[in-house]
């Protein structure tokens, strides 16, 4: 709690909300390029889960925001196992466990995609592993240089 | 410790770019992929109709596309199927282009309880289903209905009730039938046999009549039939009430029918 002086805490809170920030402008910039390349009809495909991408980015910057807070401590770790966590929820609620059907016009369209979905949830298992690694590396080395001080004085 | 943390990093940022580079590439790839579906040409046989649709796919992206199946189910109003036309193509590689011709093929006679839309119109509803999988990836299917009307070739089929006219020497009994081709894919070429039977399901009389009724053209006049048709029968055994007995035979279909018919006036 010694990092988290006031000055500290402002800084914190300027950096963590700058990051948030430009996350939410990344998802902008992202879905302008795509929904202007789009032609009407896949717009019309896509749109239906706009409310989901929006919604992932929203809660994306947050978690972003948390773990820049968090910086420097075990929150920071436990707050990056969660995001993974629920990247991999979201993704199977938003993609209907990966099987999607749109309606355009009068033609039904189901697409597969569990392939990707397998390979998000891939990428999202390697980050919690190594998000784990990391914390019990930052216990381990939070102990050592607990136990340095002390050591030294010893001798 | 610090070597397992890098390597997972970096394991993760290669499946970054992996994943993302596939879906840039599917994206590019399915925008570069042309379907062009031509005129339906009707091919009309001794025995059957046949829709065939030509379409061409131009592959010009740079996955191929596997296991192409393009069904199309044809059911009726109660939902019941009539039938089921199928064409497969295993595989559209990049850079090629596939010419398709995905053949839909009625046979009347193969249909289940076909007579019944030789004299009814109705709509049937097409289901057409194309599945493929675009580069072994991602599995896709589409799936449209149309409806397809259907003209009945023997639509309002009257046939008058039978009349006998005696002389000395034999008897002529005569009936009127009519009916409209509503259909404008069967040319009505055949014939019309008649026969009488008596009380004991003897035939006692039989004449036989070429039909000629083109399709319709779909110009609002439906090509009529309607023809009082006579038959010889032997006197020495009719009775007082019988049936008389129609079959329609063509390339296309047969169809059979029967009246009944009674003399009172005779006996």
């Amino acid at each position: 709690m010694k990092r988290f002086s006031k000055r500290n805490l402002s800084l914190r809170i300027l950096k963590a909300g700058v990051k948030a920030v430009l996350v939410y402008i990344a998802y902008f910039i992202i879905a302008y390029f795509i929904f202007t390349l789009l032609i009407q009809q896949v717009y019309e495909l896509i749109g239906e889960y706009s409310p989901f991408i929006e919604g992932f980015f929203i809660a994306i910057a947050v978690f972003v925001f948390l773990i820049e807070f968090s910086s420097g401590t075990i929150f920071k770790y436990m707050l990056e196992f969660a995001r993974s966590l629920f990247v991999i929820f979201y993704l199977i609620i938003a993609l209907k466990s990966g099987i999607i059907d749109v309606n355009i016009q009068n033609v039904t369209l189901i697409l597969n995609l569990q392939f990707f979905l397998l390979m998000l949830i891939s990428i999202n298992l390697i980050e919690m592993a190594r998000t784990v690694l990391s914390a019990i590396d930052f216990l381990h080395e939070k102990a050592e240089g607990e136990l340095q001080p002390s050591a030294g004085a010893r001798i | 410790m610090k070597y397992t943390l890098r390597a997972l990093r970096w394991a993760t940022i290669i499946l970054w770019i992996l994943l993302v580079f596939l879906i840039i590439t599917l994206v590019y790839s399915s925008f570069n992929i042309g379907i062009d579906v031509g005129e339906p040409q009707l091919l009309i046989g001794d025995d059957r109709i046949t829709w065939a649709i030509p379409a061409k796919i131009n592959n010009n992206g740079i996955y191929g596309i596997y296991d192409l199946n393009i069904t199309t189910i044809i059911e009726d109003a109660d939902g019941a199927i009539l039938l089921k036309s199928s064409s497969f193509v295993p595989l559209i590689s990049k850079e090629e282009m596939h010419q398709i011709w995905h053949n839909i093929s009625i046979s009347l006679e193969k249909i289940p309880n076909y007579q019944a839309y030789l004299t009814n119109d109705t709509d049937f509803i097409m289901k057409h289903s194309i599945r493929l999988n675009f580069a072994k990836a991602v599995p896709c299917f589409f799936i449209f209905n149309s409806t397809m009307p259907w003209g009945a070739p023997l639509y309002n089929l009257h046939v008058g009730e039978p009349n006998c006219q005696f002389n000395a020497t034999h008897c002529i009994v005569s009936l009127n039938v009519s009916f409209e081709n509503h259909s404008p894919y069967i040319n009505l070429n055949g014939t019309l046999k008649v026969e009488v039977l008596n009380q004991n399901e003897e035939k006692i009389g039989m004449n036989s009549f070429p039909i000629n009724v083109p399709p319709y053209q779909g110009n609002g006049n439906y090509p009529a039939y309607n023809e009082t048709l006579s038959i010889p029968v032997n006197v020495s055994k009719l009775t007082r009430s019988g049936k008389v007995r129609l079959t329609f035979q063509t390339s296309m279909f047969s169809y059979e029918m029967e009246v009944p018919y009674e003399f009172e006036e005779i006996f």
